[in-house]
């Protein structure tokens, strides 16, 4: 089936194939495919944390993390094709990537554009080897699609400068290391050009963590408070008043990532369809349900085969263009409709998991759905990308040009 | 990775697409009766060697491969010509090229040339009970009828399975021009005319049979799915760019059209549904040059999801263009009724999706007696 390699690749495929067959934690396989839409199968979340680091750290030791990364940072220098067979590989333990997402897939890459040459060979290693997680203290309760609204105040001090405000929906925060931080360093000037971009420890003094609960009643994400945290002036990434070039470079890795890694539910769905209920019938044999699965598959199968069209796009030298955001678009959207799909079929057996973990996982998808439809840019936000970059039409009519502080906002509630 | 087109066939794209600019989509009420109904468009396809892409070059054409003949089509359908491209000069060249040395040297001449036009009869739906008669004296006569068949006014010749299992035989049939019905009248798709064939008196040449004749029918069916999703694929994105650029020239309330969210995200998901369209197209492709085991699964896909481009994206454009796009003013109307006679043949969707999810169960009960 794969049809599609370049015969250096196939050779790379088997390797990783073999590697993988010999080290894999097979034994956590049924808890690990369940992390598969954010479900919570382990007993805490350290005891997950810790098989996804043990499995980082063998592939890091083995040569098999980071792959597109430099030697020099952790990595093996290899192409973006090679870390989508390597993934495609490791099926189901790919899972395990999740806590090191943001970290390796959007943070480092705006590390190695703007981070010192010290920075970067002191931080980047670690992150690759799975030992530190990183986060991405981005939205604000105030500035999510409109993430160049944010508020979170960056004042001049001795030194460096000297935080204030408010971040939230940031996933990880809780077991992270660092973080990077976009922030509002000039509000005379216009909207995008008074932003900066700082990384900060996350244990620095005045640096407040809560958990949030989200939707499948999990709490990946948190809200952080930033009270007269003191960060270095060599912690800036970019210019001063440059943070909105760097926040595009962590979002356009964002949008890509997501894209090429998300799974839609499909297999659970065939799975499902297939099994004979109590009178004997497979749902699978009605022609309504056959109609649904054949249109479900062919969306993925056009999601993975335009994964592969960015890479062959990418090898050739070319950068893609803005159809990337086409993958996490139908992604979550085919995500949420085979999960209520899936759902429907169960019936009254849907209300409850009760210890099912066939059920479980349908919930966890149907949250997930939702969850997935609004993070990393929501389903209108990709529509405006495609319907602006991609087709040229003319951008939305806006009233927040001029001075930031001139910008209206929300009038108090009440 | 190694998904889409050569600079090689994007070249010739270019070339075809100057040419096929001249199609002409209005066209007199008798055009297309028994030759294809943009005359001129056809002549000029034949004298350039389009019409010759499948022909083998020792007779005139030049012989290249499947991709070419996706461009051809992928163009066909772009440029909304009223002619068989899709039908003979790709799905029925590609079918004989199977057996290239078994076809007669006039034949593949008369394809390059146009004055030969084929069509597969494949579908369930419209074929009713071909049989094969072969008299004492070794000669062979047809018998059976196909319906509503697409192209088959223009067509000379038909390919067609006749019987089942070991019976079964691959059948060239030149057909005869008294055995065909006059078009069919109010035809949904106004540049494809129909008609049914009645095959007897058709002068016949088996090519195969039993098992080989199901093998190169499979495949030739196949083949003729995937050029249909090109096909489809041109359509949508002809669709889409005539709605995006109305919705720059037309204003409303002071802005063009194309500035409202609403018309905007409409626009949208016309390039995501044909985005999903191109990669299954492409993998499609990639089956037909070396993926044997794998193009019965990949034509259905592209099928399937070209189907839903071309039908989100002639809707929509005809929704952009607002009351122009329900006129023969615009071109919408021809999109509109395109994209739906594409979606019900070769082949009903619904046979299309049930036949690929029995390949998935299939390949689930091989995977589970594996294991």
């Amino acid at each position: 089936m794969n049809l599609t390699d370049l015969p250096r690749h196939a050779a790379f495929r088997l390797r990783a194939r073999e590697w993988i067959q010999q080290h894999a934690p097979w034994g956590q396989l049924g808890r690990i495919r369940r992390m598969r839409f954010a479900g919570q199968p382990f007993a805490t979340e350290h005891e997950w944390l810790d098989v996804a680091r043990c499995w980082q750290r063998q592939k890091f030791d083995a040569g098999w993390a980071c792959l597109v990364w430099p030697r020099d940072y952790g990595g093996q220098g290899l192409s973006p094709t090679e870390n989508v067979i390597f993934q495609e590989e490791e099926g189901p333990f790919a899972e395990l990537y999740g806590p090191f997402m943001i970290g390796q897939g959007f943070v480092a890459p705006t590390l190695m554009a703007y981070a010192s040459e010290a920075h970067k060979r002191r931080f980047l290693p670690p992150l690759a080897s799975g030992e530190a997680i990183w986060c991405q203290l981005f939205s604000e309760p105030g500035a999510g699609s409109d993430l160049a609204g944010v508020r979170l105040r960056a004042t001049p001090c001795a030194g460096g400068w000297r935080l204030n405000g408010q971040k939230v929906w940031t996933s990880g925060a809780h077991h992270s290391s660092h973080g990077i931080v976009l922030t509002r360093s000039d509000v005379d000037a216009p909207k995008h050009k008074g932003l900066t971009m700082f990384f900060v420890d996350m244990a620095s003094p005045g640096i407040t963590v809560r958990p949030i609960r989200q939707l499948s009643g999990v709490s990946h994400f948190n809200e952080v408070f930033f009270d007269e945290v003191f960060v270095p002036d060599d912690q800036r990434l970019g210019e001063v008043g440059g943070g909105w070039q760097v926040a595009l470079t962590t979002l356009s890795n964002e949008r890509m990532t997501l894209g090429a890694s998300t799974p839609v539910g499909f297999d659970e769905l065939f799975e499902l369809a297939r099994r004979p209920g109590a009178d004997g019938a497979a749902p699978i044999d009605q022609r309504g349900v056959r109609e649904h699965i054949a249109e479900w598959y062919a969306k993925v199968t056009g999601l993975r085969y335009g994964v592969y069209r960015i890479l062959a796009t990418l090898e050739r030298g070319e950068r893609p263009g803005p159809e990337v955001a086409v993958g996490k678009l139908v992604g979550a959207r085919t995500t949420q409709d085979i999960a209520a799909y899936g759902l429907d079929l169960l019936g009254a057996r849907g209300r409850a998991a009760a210890g099912n973990d066939e059920v479980a996982q349908f919930h966890e998808m149907f949250c997930f759905g939702a969850i997935h439809r609004i993070e990393g840019g929501t389903d209108e936000v990709l529509r405006n990308i495609l319907a602006e970059r991609a087709l040229g039409l003319p951008p939305e009519p806006r009233s927040d040009k001029g001075p930031f502080r001139d910008i209206l906002v929300a009038p108090p509630l009440g | 990775m190694n998904l889409g087109f050569t600079p090689e066939h994007e070249l010739l794209r270019d070339e075809l697409r100057k040419l096929l600019a001249r199609a002409v989509h209005h066209l007199p009420a008798d055009a297309g009766s028994d030759e294809p109904a943009d005359a001129a468009l056809w002549q000029a396809l034949a004298a350039a060697g389009w019409l010759g892409t499948a022909v083998p070059d020792a007779h005139g054409g030049s012989g290249l491969d499947g991709a070419a003949l996706c461009v051809l089509a992928e163009e066909a359908g772009r440029a909304l010509a009223a002619l068989p491209l899709v039908a003979s000069a790709c799905a029925f060249a590609f079918a004989l090229r199977q057996v290239a040395d078994d076809i007669a040297p006039s034949l593949w001449q008369g394809l390059a040339a146009g004055g030969a036009r084929g069509v597969l009869l494949s579908d369930e739906g419209w074929l009713q009970a071909p049989r094969l008669r072969v008299a004492s004296g070794g000669s062979a006569g047809l018998s059976g009828r196909a319906q509503h068949v697409p192209d088959g006014p223009s067509a000379t010749h038909a390919l067609l399975l006749c019987g089942s299992g070991e019976e079964a035989a691959l059948v060239l049939a030149a057909l005869s021009p008294t055995g065909k019905a006059a078009p069919a009248a109010q035809p949904l798709d106004l540049l494809h005319p129909c008609c049914d064939i009645d095959l007897a008196g058709a002068a016949v040449h088996t090519l195969a049979h039993g098992r080989r004749a199901h093998a190169l029918w499979a495949r030739a069916c196949d083949a003729q799915a995937l050029f249909v999703a090109f096909e489809q694929l041109g359509g949508a994105e002809a669709a889409l760019d005539a709605a995006r650029r109305y919705s720059l020239q037309r204003y409303a309330f002071g802005r063009p059209v194309g500035s409202f969210q609403a018309i905007k995200h409409l626009m949208a998901e016309m390039l995501v549904a044909i985005d999903l369209a191109r990669s299954n197209c492409l993998f499609g492709l990639a089956a037909l040059a070396e993926g044997e085991d794998v193009l019965g699964e990949a034509a259905a896909v592209a099928r399937i999801s070209a189907t839903e481009a071309f039908r989100t994206s002639a809707a929509g454009s005809t929704q952009v263009h607002g009351a122009l796009g329900v006129t023969w003013e615009a071109d919408c109307h021809l999109f509109y009724r395109r994209a739906q006679a594409l979606a019900g043949s070769p082949g009903a969707q619904w046979r299309w999706k049930d036949r690929l999810v029995r390949l998935l169960q299939q390949r689930a009960a091989l995977a589970a007696a594996a294991a």
